[in-house]
């Protein structure tokens, strides 16, 4: 079992052939749109016996990787080139005829006149001669600064408005210390400079609205406790310029803990709260950041606790994983209309029903956080981590999105968070670096004559400094009618990332137990049609894995044992939904590190080099990870589990006392567990070590990973050991087992 | 006779100091029994006993006074008013005929008594401030409110609300940010719904039902309404930084004033938390409410305030509506002990009209001037919170006062600023008059010049004797809130001899105090303006005076010339047509809102103040002699006088035509002149003592012979020359509906005076 296949270091997949081709180099880069193959098949029959699912992962606005500029074409004086009818943007596939007179669009071919002030004479290859000048026709990607036909009204300010719970769990967690801390430590670095708009209000049975206009001296609190019908109370002052009111704001969150420090208000009107910031913010537009510390109970919008464990592993299950009503999807359609995105941090100490209140993310193009029972002590750095990043990384605002692709190929479907306005057109209220989307194509006829197939997403949106701007991907590859060359373009990350957000998609319109079947049937019939097509060169008995899809088995087990899916009944709805939730929003490498996380021994990090940074590269050097089998789990050793968003620390029976003490200080690891224990910082080598590997770990992260202490046989090594996806569960089978199904499964049908 | 000694020692004036012994006799008087009584007084020299009232254990609860007879032998008095005897308890045995206890001198026949029961708080004032006006009124405003938190005790509970589109209710004791409860302007909230939003509901750990108004236990309502000394930086801040009402106000509009919303709360959070205890309610508002329950008028500026005639006509739209309103919250409020006053500056009405119910009910003021920035407005405001020699608030709190009377004759009524507490008692009569069917008025608040006409009814019965000697007597007991913080009780027991009518009456006449009566029988006028037309008040003011000089005056039947009045009744009739063209029950050329405040002034002034309201006084300064007093009539007028008119709501200074034209070229500033110089200020200076302590602050007015503003004098002056004598009519019908001279007047009442036949 040693040499099954197993992803190793960077989980990222070389585009094989294709990245060599002059295609893939104008092409936008895989860190903005991932294909699941990187070719497209050129009959639908073709495409219907590979079973394959063809789509791509769209991080429209994802940060650079090193090295990687986008160039930025300023049309703020001009206009941007675009296909009469297909309205695709020119891209480097389109093709310049009759002198540079004409171009011809590469999705639709038709034949536009070129803007005389486009215009560019041709060289003797029929390239442009200022080719040079124009990084449009060069880059997959580029960023348009629009002109003002690309505004319905003047670019929107960045807006921040926060939403609170003050009710009695919000203080006794301490969520409203820790928020109110980490928006004071942050102010500067919110987005859009003087442009950038912030306001509060926060909630209990009652709605706190906070004026704090410049021109007060301090800021005045306005107390309503009309739940029904909103009521604002006063005309401005509600949402101000953050440099204005600065002092003011800083006031503000220095008192709001103090204020409700000593709260008997057990109650929670979050409708209410939702309905009027949206009342302030509605008419901008912006981010509403919403902070929800238990089930919501009173007035509109108030959810009952409907959580039902007889219900876990059932075919009913669905129902909890599914808001009971529509009221938070409705009103998250409002939102998205007036151009309000919600992020919602939820830290209800029991149920919390995330499926209702994860709507208002989901279709605003919001993120949703979940931190079960928070506790500042044990979450405040995680959620401090997180809420920072939300607020200071680069968003954008009032965005819409849309994907093209090749005539004779369409768009299925779309998968992520936002709200579908129209057959293609992505409603997108806030965008940024984080926000995945995925997208499925198919052929529109039984087959095409195209050669090439070409995608297009394209970002429009008003940046935080008030431009109108276009994010354009664009990427081309080969539409081929040879099977064998499909399989070798196939990405099995990306494939299994799709797979995920499609099979999350089906758990939730029907039951998970069909989703689970369904993502195994999908694995046995793309290896089983492989195994035909190379039956010729194979051994019977043996499992022929195409080398491009090999970890693909290994990705569908771990999606099968993930919280999303794993069947039984002991997993919360509420942990469910969020781990769905989560899902729907990752990019492939997010995803695949979930599903299978790093696991690195710390327990021979001693002298060496692990733990001390490169020499090249700086960066931290990682102990060499182990697969996720507790058959390598060694007595005494101490594992370090990576699941991108949790660092998992496992100490065994045996620690020696030795490692203890150096790294913890301690003796023994009696009484060391849970999340709140911290990672001293001690004068040792090991203690220096094993910190800086976590503090690696940790940079430049979304999420910020939890530590979180396991000591073996404790009831809470069952979660460090259900990260264990090689190892046979009672309910799904071993790595191993899985391999030996798949094979026997692909022979039976063979034999047919 | 003399009245004044009574009103001096007691603060009763009578009608009729002597009165006849039985009901037909006393209804031939016209002028009905009554007495004007000024509860809280300043009495010179009035006891005040630190100690509890000895109460009569009979039927009655009469407590003692120098009118009870005692056996000092056996230590017994009897009751004057139900003939109990009751026994002097222990403390008392020391007491002689020469060593009396100061509530059986006779000549204290007012005692006040220190009652052993201490309220439950301090006085409370809760600010209800209106935010929307002009800048420079709002500043205005906020610092005299700001100078007034310093006039206050510092044990006094304070209170802020504002208003305008919507109703804010602060938190004075937040110790970070300023915290306010918003109330929607467009609805009354329930006093349920206050009580919930504001944490004022039965506190968790209290038994139900149990309500102890007592701010440390109630901890929801010390956050609202706290001591000033915890709370005055807070609220004076509040105060500083207060803004005008935020919301736009679109060119053709008034702005958004929810002023019955904001009554509203604030009656409810001081009922919620502080009932049956003194409390003020100061309502200040910049205009009329325009939003919600309680408006007078529409936002758009294209419809104006209501007018007398659109109210007469029904056509005033949010009248009706806004009576309702503001007469449930003011019983609501009275039945509380609580006053609301409302005092608006602004141009325009501010729906006085409405909220009289205010004034009426709970004893609250109106204060009407026509801008903040004005120094009628810092004047009232340093006169309502002024305080008297002791550093004591000259008002009194929550009172009751209790009328008891002897077996031949009853209480029919009140009429002042007083609210039936309905406890009907064997000293109630049958016969209504104004607030009646009780024994007992509840007066929220009070100072020493507020007085209640009383009036009574004599049940004994006809052809019974009363044994010579015996005295009719009432005893008022007033039990009030003191501002010291203490609870007291005034104890007024007044006498006054019966008479067999028809033998006596020289005795009857020679009891007639006509100042009192003219004053009495204008409270009935305005009461009836509640309920009744002008015409007809006329005409029933009319009819008495008729009667009344037919049955007191000398004359032949028949000849009017033959006509004479004794001196005790002889400035009645001027009083009479003085009043019947009076704004009080005449309202042409008065908006409903000024009729309203006029109403209510009279309705609690003294005598003296009342009479100034009904006949205005007119002094004459000229070089030929002292300032004299002159008729109120255009013949006074001269070239060459000043003359000084003050009819109490205004004190007005008008230079004859040549004094006028003198001052024009500005003689007085020339050293050759100084006579005239001392000619000019000595009226102004007599215009300032009388200016300087009247509340309601008086307008100042100085103007010239046919200047503008003359008309504020022309206006009170007895056309005597300008009219025409009236018709021959003949009619009984004595109504005039056109302005007469007073020498009209007199001829036409002496003619139907001397008529044989009524
Ligand atoms: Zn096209
Ligand atoms: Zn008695």
């Amino acid at each position: 079992a040693s040499n099954l296949p197993r992803p190793v270091s960077a989980l990222a997949y070389d585009r094989a052939s294709y990245a060599a081709s002059a295609l893939a180099a104008a092409s936008s880069s895989q860190n903005f749109v991932r294909l699941t193959v990187n070719s497209m098949p050129n009959t639908a029959d073709l495409a219907n016996r590979c079973q394959m699912p063809f789509g791509a992962v769209i991080q429209p606005l994802a940060d650079p990787k090193q090295g990687e500029k986008i160039p930025v074409i300023n049309c703020s004086n001009s206009s941007i080139v675009r296909c009469k009818k297909c309205r695709t943007y020119i891209n480097p596939f389109v093709v310049f005829l009759d002198a540079g007179r004409k171009w011809r669009c590469n999705m639709c071919f038709l034949t536009n006149e070129v803007p005389a002030e486009y215009y560019s004479p041709l060289d003797s290859e029929g390239i442009r001669r200022d080719i040079k000048e124009r990084p449009e026709l060069t880059n997959g990607t580029v960023e348009f600064i629009a002109p003002s036909e690309y505004m319905v009204r003047p670019p929107q300010p960045p807006v921040y408005f926060f939403v609170i719970d003050v009710s009695y769990s919000a203080i006794s967690s301490g969520l409203l210390q820790v928020v109110c801390q980490t928006i004071r430590n942050i102010l500067d670095e919110i987005p859009g400079g003087r442009r950038a708009q912030i306001g509060f209000l926060t909630f209990d049975t009652t709605l706190h609205f906070y004026n704090i206009a410049a021109n007060s001296t301090t800021p005045k609190m306005i107390v309503s406790n009309e739940l029904d019908q909103i009521h604002i109370p006063i005309p401005s002052g509600l949402l101000v310029e953050l440099h204005s009111s600065r002092t003011l704001i800083e006031q503000l969150l220095d008192s709001l803990p103090k204020t409700f420090a000593s709260t008997t208000r057990m109650d929670s009107a979050l409708g209410a709260a939702i309905n009027a910031a949206f009342k302030i913010m509605g008419n901008i537009g912006g981010k509403m950041v919403i902070f929800q510390a238990r089930l919501p109970n009173i007035g509109v919008g108030a959810l009952k606790n409907r959580d039902d464990p007889k219900l876990y592993g059932t075919d009913n299950e669905k129902k909890l994983l599914n808001p009971e009503d529509s009221f938070y999807k409705d009103l998250a359609v409002d939102f998205s209309r007036q151009q309000v995105s919600v992020d919602f941090f939820l830290t209800a100490p029991e149920y919390g029903d995330v499926a209702a209140l994860s709507c208002l993310s989901r279709y605003t193009s919001g993120h949703f956080y979940y931190y079960p029972s928070f506790e500042a002590d044990k979450d405040g750095a995680k959620l401090s981590h997180e809420l920072s990043r939300l607020l200071t990384f680069n968003t954008v605002f009032e965005s819409v999105m849309r994907v093209r692709c090749s005539q004779g190929f369409k768009v299925t479907a779309f998968h992520g968070n936002f709200f579908l306005r129209s057959m293609d057109l992505l409603a997108v209220p806030n965008c940024d670096p984080d926000k995945v989307f995925a997208v499925q194509f198919a052929l529109e006829d039984q087959q095409t004559t195209a050669t090439t197939f070409c995608v297009q997403s394209a970002l429009l949106y008003t940046s935080s400094n008030g431009l109108r701007q276009i994010r354009v991907h664009t990427l081309c590859v080969p539409v081929i009618g040879s099977m064998a060359e499909l399989y070798r373009n196939a990405d099995a990350g990306a494939m299994a990332t799709l797979m995920g957000k499609i099979a999350i998609e089906r758990a939730l319109s029907s039951r998970l137990q069909d989703a689970r079947e369904e993502l195994t049937k999908r694995v046995l019939d793309i290896l089983s049609t492989y195994k035909f097509l190379s039956s010729h060169q194979s051994t019977p008995g043996q499992i022929v894995l195409p080398d491009s899809l090999k970890l693909l088995p290994l990705y569908v087990l771990a999606i099968l044992k993930n919280v999303a899916f794993r069947p039984g009944s002991d997993i919360k709805s509420d942990y469910r939904t969020a781990a769905m939730n989560k899902a729907r929003l990752q990019n492939t490498q997010d995803f695949l590190q979930s599903l299978y996380p790093r696991l690195y021994p710390l327990h021979r990090i001693a002298g060496g080099r692990v733990g001390l940074p490169s020499d090249e590269t700086g960066q931290i050097i990682l102990p060499v990870a182990l697969n996720l089998a507790s058959d390598n789990l060694e007595n005494g050793g101490v594992y370090l589990l990576d699941d991108g968003s949790n660092f998992y620390l496992r100490l065994s029976r045996q620690t020696p006392s030795e490692w203890m003490r150096e790294v913890f200080g301690l003796e023994s690891a009696e009484g060391l567990q849970g999340a709140k224990v911290r990672l001293p910082s001690l004068n040792t080598d090991l203690n220096r070590r094993v910190n800086a590997i976590l503090d690696g770990m940790r940079a430049g992260r979304s999420v910020y990973p939890k530590l979180t202490i396991i000591r073996e046989g404790e009831p809470s090594d069952l979660v460090f050991l259900g990260y264990m996806v090689e190892d046979r569960t009672p309910a799904v089978m071993s790595y191993y087992e899985f391999l030996t199904h798949i094979h026997k499964q692909i022979h039976a049908s063979q034999a047919k | 006779m003399d009245f004044l000694a009574n009103e001096d020692r007691n603060g009763v004036r009578y009608s009729w100091n002597v009165w006849p012994s039985s009901r037909v006799e006393a209804n031939r008087l016209v002028v009905p029994l009554g007495t004007m009584y000024a509860p809280l007084k300043k009495i010179e020299g009035m006891p005040v006993l630190p100690y509890e009232p000895i109460t009569c254990k009979g039927t009655c609860q009469a407590v003692l006074n120098p009118y009870c007879s005692i056996d000092f032998r056996a230590k017994i008095w009897v009751c004057p008013f139900c003939y109990q005897r009751n026994q002097f308890p222990h403390h008392y045995s020391e007491m002689t005929e020469t060593n009396l206890p100061a509530e059986l001198i006779p000549h204290y026949s007012t005692v006040e008594y220190v009652l052993n029961r201490v309220p439950p708080v301090p006085p409370i004032y809760l600010f209800v401030v209106d935010t929307t006006m002009e800048e420079q009124e709002l500043q205005a405003l906020k610092d005299t409110l700001i100078l007034s938190l310093s006039l206050l005790p510092e044990r006094a509970l304070v209170g802020l609300i504002t208003f305008g589109t919507n109703v804010y209710v602060h938190e004075l004791t937040s110790s970070d940010i300023p915290k306010s409860y918003v109330f929607r302007g467009t609805k009354e909230a329930s006093i349920q719904q206050i009580q919930e939003m504001l944490g004022l509901g039965p506190q968790p750990g209290r038994p139900a039902g149990m309500n102890v108004p007592n701010p440390q236990m109630n901890g929801g309502a010390a956050r609202f309404i706290s001591p000033l000394s915890e709370c005055e930086i807070n609220i004076t801040t509040i105060l500083e930084e207060m803004q005008l009402d935020p919301w736009p106000i679109p060119a053709d509009h008034r702005a958004t004033r929810c002023t019955g919303a904001a009554v509203s709360v604030a009656v409810s959070l001081v009922e919620a938390a502080f009932p049956n205890t003194g409390a003020r309610i100061m309502v200040f508002m910049g205009g009329p409410g325009t939003e919600g329950p309680g408006m007078v008028v529409g936002r758009e500026l294209r419809e104006v305030v209501r007018s007398h005639s659109d109210i007469h006509k029904g056509t005033a739209k949010h009248h009706s509506k806004a009576c309702k309103l503001y007469e449930a919250l003011a019983k609501r409020a009275a039945a509380n002990g609580h006053t609301v006053d409302v005092i608006g500056c602004a141009l325009d009405q501010v729906g006085n009209a409405e909220m009289r119910f205010f004034a009426q009910e709970t004893g609250g003021c109106i204060v009407m001037t026509e801008q903040f920035d004005s120094d009628t407005f810092r004047n009232s405001m340093r006169l309502f919170f002024a305080r008297d020699e002791n550093d004591q608030h000259q008002m009194g709190f929550c009172a009751t006062v209790d009328v008891q009377t002897t077996r031949e004759f009853k209480v029919m009524g009140a009429i002042g600023p007083v609210f039936s507490l309905n406890k009907r008692t064997a000293y109630v009569s049958e016969q209504e008059m104004g607030v009646c069917g009780t024994s007992s008025w509840r007066l929220c608040s009070l100072d020493h010049r507020t007085s209640v006409g009383f009036y009574f009814d004599v049940v004994n019965p006809a052809g019974t004797m009363i044994p010579a000697g015996q005295r009719g007597l009432i005893q008022y007991l007033t039990q009030y809130q003191h501002p010291s913080g203490q609870y007291r009780l005034r104890v007024t027991t007044v006498s006054h001899r019966w008479v067999e009518t028809s033998a006596n009456i020289v005795d009857l006449s020679a009891g007639f105090d006509q100042e009192a009566a003219a004053v009495l029988m204008a409270r009935i006028g305005v009461f009836k303006t509640q309920k009744e037309d002008s015409f007809d008040i006329l005409r029933w003011l009319d009819r008495m005076l008729i009667r009344l000089v037919s049955k007191f005056g000398e004359y032949r039947k028949d000849d009017p010339n033959s006509f004479r009045l004794s001196a005790q009744f002889s400035i009645f009739p001027q009083f009479m047509f003085h009043l019947r063209r009076s704004q009080f029950l005449q309202v042409f050329n008065n908006s409903p809102d000024e009729s309203a405040y006029f109403r209510h002034v009279i309705v609690r002034a003294d005598t003296t103040d009342s009479l100034i309201m009904i006949q205005p006084t007119l002094l004459s300064y000229s070089f030929s002699g002292p300032p004299t007093p002159v008729l109120l009539d255009v013949q006074s007028v001269a070239p060459d006088r000043i003359l000084v008119l003050d009819s109490f709501f205004q004190v007005v200074i008008f230079h004859g035509e040549t004094i006028s034209q003198w001052r024009k070229l500005k003689y007085q500033e020339q050293p050759q002149y100084e006579n005239f110089k001392l000619l000019l200020q000595t009226p102004k200076d007599d215009a300032q003592i009388l200016i300087k302590d009247r509340f309601p602050v008086p307008r100042y007015i100085e103007c010239d012979q046919h200047g503008s503003q003359a008309r504020f004098v022309m206006a009170k002056l007895n056309p005597s020359v300008t009219h025409n004598n009236l018709g021959n009519g003949g009619a009984a019908d004595f109504v005039i509906s056109d302005d007469v001279s007073l020498q009209v007047f007199m001829d036409h009442l002496k003619r139907l005076a001397v008529q044989s036949v009524q």
